[in-house]
């Protein structure tokens, strides 16, 4: 990294880590939101797959909805802020629901659960209406768009690290003849194996930060 | 760190140490039934605890302590509770999730609520049952690279959850002749290691007597085999006796009593919630064993009461205010 690049990110740190939802600020490794589905119901390449189209559908309508519900309603009606996102969510809920069906048949429904249902309340989809300043559609639009980003990167790839561990396949073609670790398929292997990438990747943020301000440093 | 600390960090540091050693009698037992396989499956063990332990001193930016024995110790007990025909890779797997998600995420020594022996276990027993829960007959001289080939058979334990009832004269029960994991089965060398942790003051007796205390009173009152059903405490004695045999020597109730509660994190500080401890860790062993998944359920029960551990010492701490209330 050449010195300029790297005194432009010292300088803008904290706006730069809290945009950047792929590598430095990603929602799940970062604020811990998400988990239950990735843990659960990501057992696979597959689900995650079902999952992810899931989230997709959801999450940015609902915060592009929920901003231009709550920018409608005005400050008045600012205590119903949690039914600006949940109602977007629902009706998002319903075209995820038969998106599924119609991409992978009742069978994936069953697969993901109650987890699918889940995603309406999920902090990922609708916590939004915990901040104080509502945000502009466009806004919502552009995070919305970054956090599904984030999120859909470490779903697919914990679900499909999770089937290569625990069957020693990717997206069902057998791969290993070996099963490296089954735990990795139950909800306990499952934490296990976020708690180390978490471990890993937050680790690798601390070293590229660390490297940025002490670089600047040296050139000062 | 004052003098005081350091006397306590190289007391508990010895507790590791002297279960290490502990282990080695149990090891030879193993492989004079086995062959080599079981030393190398100790080593295997004690190498991977090792190198994890180096691995998270380089991550964490602080030196490796080479006197602390606590990984390598959770290795070595972790490694007798399996069959000797066990795969390497079971060994190596389940050694470095009990050292480093059983141990160091939780803040390493002194902070584990879990024994990581047990958490080792459960997770080889639920990834890999078909390998930790069938047993090679003892005098089988074993491969050593793989011991998969070799016949395997089913253990006492799991005859006992079927309704069926074991033909192990006690002299074998006495010396371990019988399948089931290669350092829970020998009873006399597991008595001398007891002796050698008692001599040595390792063994925390507030803890391990009520839990197999409990153990044999529910063996004893409710008996797996002979069709005793309820009948009163004294009648059928013998098949009472013969229950508890099996029940405390088959499984690994016994080998639990006398390693994994010695370790003092696990358990409570004071002595009254010791006791309760032990006791309700015997109840969860035994309601484990009679209707668990798998015959051998200590180390689930474990990790059960294990997080009601702190729980015990604050009842004791109320119970203790409310009668110093009460006399004042």
């Amino acid at each position: 990294m050449t010195i300029e690049k790297a005194r432009y990110w010292a300088e803008n740190m904290t706006e730069l880590s809290k945009n950047d939802r792929l590598w430095l600020n990603n929602p799940v490794i970062m604020q811990g939101v998400g988990l239950a589905p990735m843990v659960v119901a990501a057992t696979s390449g597959y689900t995650a797959l079902v999952l992810a189209v899931a989230v997709a559908v959801m999450l940015t309508p609902t915060r592009v909805g929920g901003a231009i519900l709550r920018k409608a309603l005005g400050e008045k009606y600012d205590r119903f802020a949690v039914l600006c996102y949940a109602f977007p969510a629902a009706l998002c809920y319903i075209a995820a629901y038969f998106l599924v069906r119609h991409l992978w048949g009742p069978s994936a429904l069953q697969q993901v659960g109650v987890y699918l249902p889940l995603l309406v309340f999920e902090p990922l989809i609708i916590r939004r209406y915990r901040a104080a300043v509502p945000e502009g559609p466009a806004r919502a639009l552009r995070r919305g768009l970054y956090t599904t980003v984030g999120y859909l990167v470490v779903l697919l790839g914990v679900g499909l690290a999770r089937e290569l561990l625990a069957q020693g396949s990717l997206m069902d073609v057998q791969l290993l003849d070996v099963q490296l670790f089954p735990l990795a398929a139950q909800p306990a292997g499952g934490f296990m194996l976020l708690g180390a990438v978490c471990a890993a990747w937050r680790g690798r943020v601390r070293a590229f930060k660390r490297n940025i301000y002490q670089e600047v440093e040296r050139n000062k | 760190m004052s003098e005081k600390q350091v006397v306590s960090r190289h007391g508990s540091l010895m507790v590791y140490q002297d279960l290490l050693v502990a282990t080695l009698p149990l090891l030879a037992m193993a492989v004079f039934l086995y062959g080599p396989r079981p030393a190398l499956l100790w080593l295997a063990a004690v190498v991977t605890a090792n190198l994890c332990d180096q691995l998270v001193a380089f991550l964490r930016h602080r030196p490796f302590d080479p006197l602390e024995f606590s990984n390598e110790s959770f290795g070595a007990m972790l490694v007798l509770l399996l069959p000797a025909s066990v795969s390497y890779y079971v060994v190596i797997v389940s050694v470095a999730v009990a050292v480093l998600v059983g141990k160091e995420a939780f803040g390493g020594l002194g902070c584990y609520p879990f024994h990581p022996t047990a958490v080792g276990y459960a997770v080889a027993a639920v990834s890999w049952p078909e390998q930790v829960f069938s047993f090679p007959q003892p005098g089988t001289w074993l491969p050593l690279v793989n011991a998969g080939s070799a016949g395997l058979i089913q253990s006492a334990s799991y005859t006992l959850k079927n309704g069926g009832t074991p033909r192990i004269d006690t002299l074998n029960l006495m010396l371990g002749n019988y399948a089931g994991p290669m350092g829970a089965t020998a009873v006399v060398i597991l008595v001398a290691c007891a002796l050698l942790l008692a001599v040595r003051r390792r063994i925390q007796w507030d803890a391990a007597l009520p839990f197999l205390a409990i153990c044999f009173a529910i063996a004893w009152l409710f008996p797996r085999m002979g069709r005793v059903g309820l009948a009163l405490p004294w009648v059928e004695a013998p098949v009472r006796l013969a229950s508890v045999g099996y029940e405390l020597c088959s499984g690994t109730i016994l080998y639990t009593g006398i390693f994994m509660l010695s370790d003092p994190v696990i358990l409570p500080r004071h002595r009254a919630a010791r006791v309760a401890f032990g006791l309700t860790l015997g109840v969860a062993s035994m309601l484990y064993r009679y209707y668990g998944s798998y015959e051998t359920g200590v180390c689930f029960a474990m990790i059960l009461v294990g997080s009601f551990a702190s729980g015990f010492d604050r009842l004791h701490l109320r119970w203790l205010d409310r009668k110093e209330a009460l006399n004042q």
